[in-house]
């Protein structure tokens, strides 16, 4: 990671070197709550960091009410419908964070945030305060309901995540950087969002379980328990596991969606913010994929693997090589046992199908045609010989 | 006055899916039959039995009719001059019944086989990918030969509209190659081995939605200009990975899909290359040999998905059952086949 971000100017050192104390604060942020995130940003274009990283803040500020369950929900919703307002309001700040509440400093110091934010180009401001309007009023409409349907599930997704692409979007587009049509590309914007929020969903079954918190749909996991929670149980090994699957099988299919999206890309920075991420989700839910371990342990991606990813990530044919590789991977753990194992390879197809195409080999042989060559020759040489003599000899 | 469709091929694998969605969509409609032999029983239907290349019984069959459906050609593997007979000699009598019958709309069924040459792979490829200089097979060429007749015997003017469809890799019930094949191969533990490392995408499609295509041209070719004299590729749009359908199949039947052999891309081009050595070899010997039978497995690492944006666009097409829908269907049909 160190040697990513030094291998790629602008680095982190230069942010930190900022005259602003308030935005050397905000960064100091940056780093305390984004687990992924900082180092993507920090690469962007000096245009787009600012903004990127106050948009991130943003969204934490949110994010941090949202999973904060000592707030009394009238109060949370009410502050959930209403944050969007704060972003324009000097000096407010929330000091009543949940003890347990990791992230509780941002809000403490979020009149830093506010004061950068303020400073930033209106038509920023615009943008980022219309999605953060969006996204509260969504979580304050999920702290209400629970996610029951497939719909519902989309919407919770949309509203934490999907929101969050098209938000980029719109930012990349208005800092030209990013051609103008990019921010109407809804559809495609939220499934970026939606393919890195499902993942993580996915992913953290048993994480979500203890919290007492449930993403996964009741229209999904009802075919296979009368209880989300039965998962863990012994004896639920073969349910579980085809529930996890429809669930990976679910977070897959947007894959030609991101790959739509990512070709139509043309700024190295903004490329590689948004792919880096889509590289870890497409690694992580092959990883999580008919595996068991979901529901007994945290399942992580090897950090070797991730900075090879992110090293390697430099241009959509490094990208496509990448999915492929791990589409080959998700299809290879398949089983026919599955009861969608069918549907299944059908995404995997579809995304292949999409992908596939493009994608350029790196040149030079490999050793496998090397030696097919190798002994093609050998054997036509002498078949030659042994069959021209038997044939020659009728003559 | 209702409407009068003539199926060629209706007792067919295909024909007679058409035939099924004619009655049930068209209640008002006659349906016609033609075919070699009355091997589909339908209660509403008029049957002519005999042969296309007879133009006396084409003329009967296809006299006041408003649409022919000429879904009638060989299995692959027939004697090529038979090949010949039915798809280009056959389908050239189909047109001149038809011009003398004044049928204003036929639809010829083609195959995607059609632009499969010898070389190169088909990847996302469109209707503006050209005929091969070189086919991969004779089917294809003869099917690619009796399309051209087909879309060159267009002549809106003269109030005769044609069309061609391709559809890539049917399968489903009745179907006579791919699903009993692949199904009867498991006794020969098939299961248990792949050539090519399973990284070639294909399309396939299932027969009901091939059928579906053939009413919406049925009903489009009349009204839409942009239609007539034009190709279509057909596909479910969803291309799969090459040993996905048969191992769809043998799932459903409880089959293991896990080969214990996998021999891969490389070993099946040295597999290929191998056999053509010997045959082309063996054919300066016995001069009748053909060098094409290897071509099967340098088909298994070539890519050949199709792109059917211009079906969906103009015959207002879609997929209407999803693949394993269309798997689980076809051996619902082959344990009912097993059983009688």
């Amino acid at each position: 990671m160190i040697k990513f971000v030094a291998s790629n100017p602008p680095s982190g050192d230069d942010i930190a070197g900022t005259d602003d104390p308030n935005l050397r604060r905000c960064y100091e942020f940056l780093d305390m709550t984004s687990r992924s995130f900082t180092m993507v940003i920090k690469q962007l274009a000096p245009s787009l960091r600012d903004v990127v990283c106050l948009y991130y803040l943003a969204l934490r500020g949110l994010d941090t009410l949202e999973d904060d369950m000592t707030i009394p929900l009238d109060y949370k919703v009410t502050l959930l419908r209403s944050f969007h307002s704060f972003l324009t309001q000097p000096g407010w700040c929330f000091t009543e964070s949940g003890e347990d509440e990791k992230d509780a400093p941002l809000l403490v110091e979020y009149a830093v945030v506010i004061d950068q934010f303020m400073k930033l180009d209106p038509k920023y401001q615009d943008i980022i305060v219309d999605s953060a309007k969006r996204m509260g009023n969504g979580m304050a409409d999920f702290c209400i309901k629970r996610v029951t349907t497939k719909a519902d599930y989309e919407l919770y997704c949309h509203y934490v995540a999907g929101l969050v692409g098209e938000g980029l979007s719109a930012l990349f587009a208005a800092s030209g950087l990013e051609d103008s049509e990019l921010a109407e590309q809804k559809r495609l914007s939220n499934s970026l969002g939606l393919f890195l929020q499902k993942t993580n969903i996915v992913r953290d079954y048993l994480e979500d379980l203890h919290d007492t918190r449930q993403f996964w749909p009741k229209e999904i996991w009802g075919l296979y328990a009368k209880d989300l929670k039965d998962f863990v149980e012994p004896g639920q090994e073969k349910q579980a596991l085809a529930c996890l699957n429809h669930m990976c099988m679910d977070a897959l299919s947007h894959v030609p969606d991101v790959f739509e999206y990512l070709s139509m890309l043309r700024d190295p920075s903004v490329f590689r913010f948004v792919a880096i991420p889509q590289l870890m989700a497409i690694a992580t839910i092959t990883r999580v994929f008919n595996n068991y371990d979901v529901f007994r342990k945290v399942v992580k991606i090897r950090k070797g693997e991730a900075v090879k990813m992110i090293m390697e990530c430099t241009n959509i044919n490094a990208v496509r090589g990448i999915f492929i590789k791990y589409l080959y991977e998700f299809h290879h753990k398949n089983s026919s046992t599955d009861p969608n194992y069918i549907k299944i390879n059908e995404v995997v197809g579809r995304s292949l199908a999409m992908i596939q195409p493009h994608y350029q080999p790196p040149p030079g042989p490999g050793l496998g045609s090397v030696a097919a060559v190798a002994t093609v020759a050998a054997v036509g040489v002498t078949l030659y010989y042994n069959w021209s003599a038997p044939a020659l000899m009728l003559f | 006055m209702s409407d009068t469709y003539l199926v060629i091929g209706g007792c067919g694998f295909l024909g007679s899916h058409i035939v099924e969605q004619l009655l049930d969509k068209c209640p008002e409609a006659a349906v016609r039959i033609l075919d070699l032999r009355r091997t589909f029983e339908v209660p509403r239907a008029e049957y002519f039995i005999g042969d296309i290349c007879d133009y006396d019984l084409m003329v009967k069959a296809c006299t006041g009719v408003t649409a022919v459906i000429h879904t009638a050609s060989p299995h692959a593997g027939v004697p090529a001059t038979i090949m010949r007979k039915v798809n280009v000699e056959g389908t050239a009598n189909v047109i001149r019944a038809c011009r003398a019958c004044s049928v204003p709309s036929l639809i010829f069924t083609s195959s995607s086989s059609v632009v499969l040459g010898a070389q190169g792979h088909l990847t996302n490829a469109d209707e503006t990918t050209p005929y091969p200089t070189r086919f991969a097979d004779y089917y294809g060429q003869t099917k690619a030969e009796a399309e051209q007749l087909v879309l060159a015997a267009n002549d809106p003017a003269a109030g005769f509209r044609t069309c061609s469809l391709r559809p890539a890799g049917i399968f489903g019930p009745r179907d006579q190659q791919m699903v009993p094949q692949s199904l009867n191969s498991l006794k020969k533990r098939a299961n248990l081995f792949q050539i090519g490392s399973n990284h070639t995408l294909v399309d396939c499609t299932y027969v009901g939605n091939v059928a579906h295509a053939h009413l919406l041209a049925v009903e489009r070719l009349p009204k839409f200009e942009a239609v007539a004299g034009e190709a279509f590729f057909i596909t479910n749009d969803n291309p799969v990975l090459f040993w996905d359908p048969m191992r769809a199949l043998w799932s459903l039947v409880g089959a293991s899909t896990r080969p214990v052999v996998v021999i891969p891309d490389w070993g099946a081009y040295l597999i290929y290359y191998l056999l053509y050595g010997i045959l082309t070899a063996l054919s300066y010997v016995i001069p009748t040999i053909s060098t094409r039978a290897p071509f099967v497995v340098k088909l298994m690492v070539t890519h050949r998905f199709f792109n059917i944006t211009k079906a969906k666009t103009y015959l207002g097409y879609r997929a209407i059952v999803p693949l394993d829908d269309g798997f689980r269907r076809s051996v619902e049909w082959y344990r009912e086949t097993q059983k009688s």
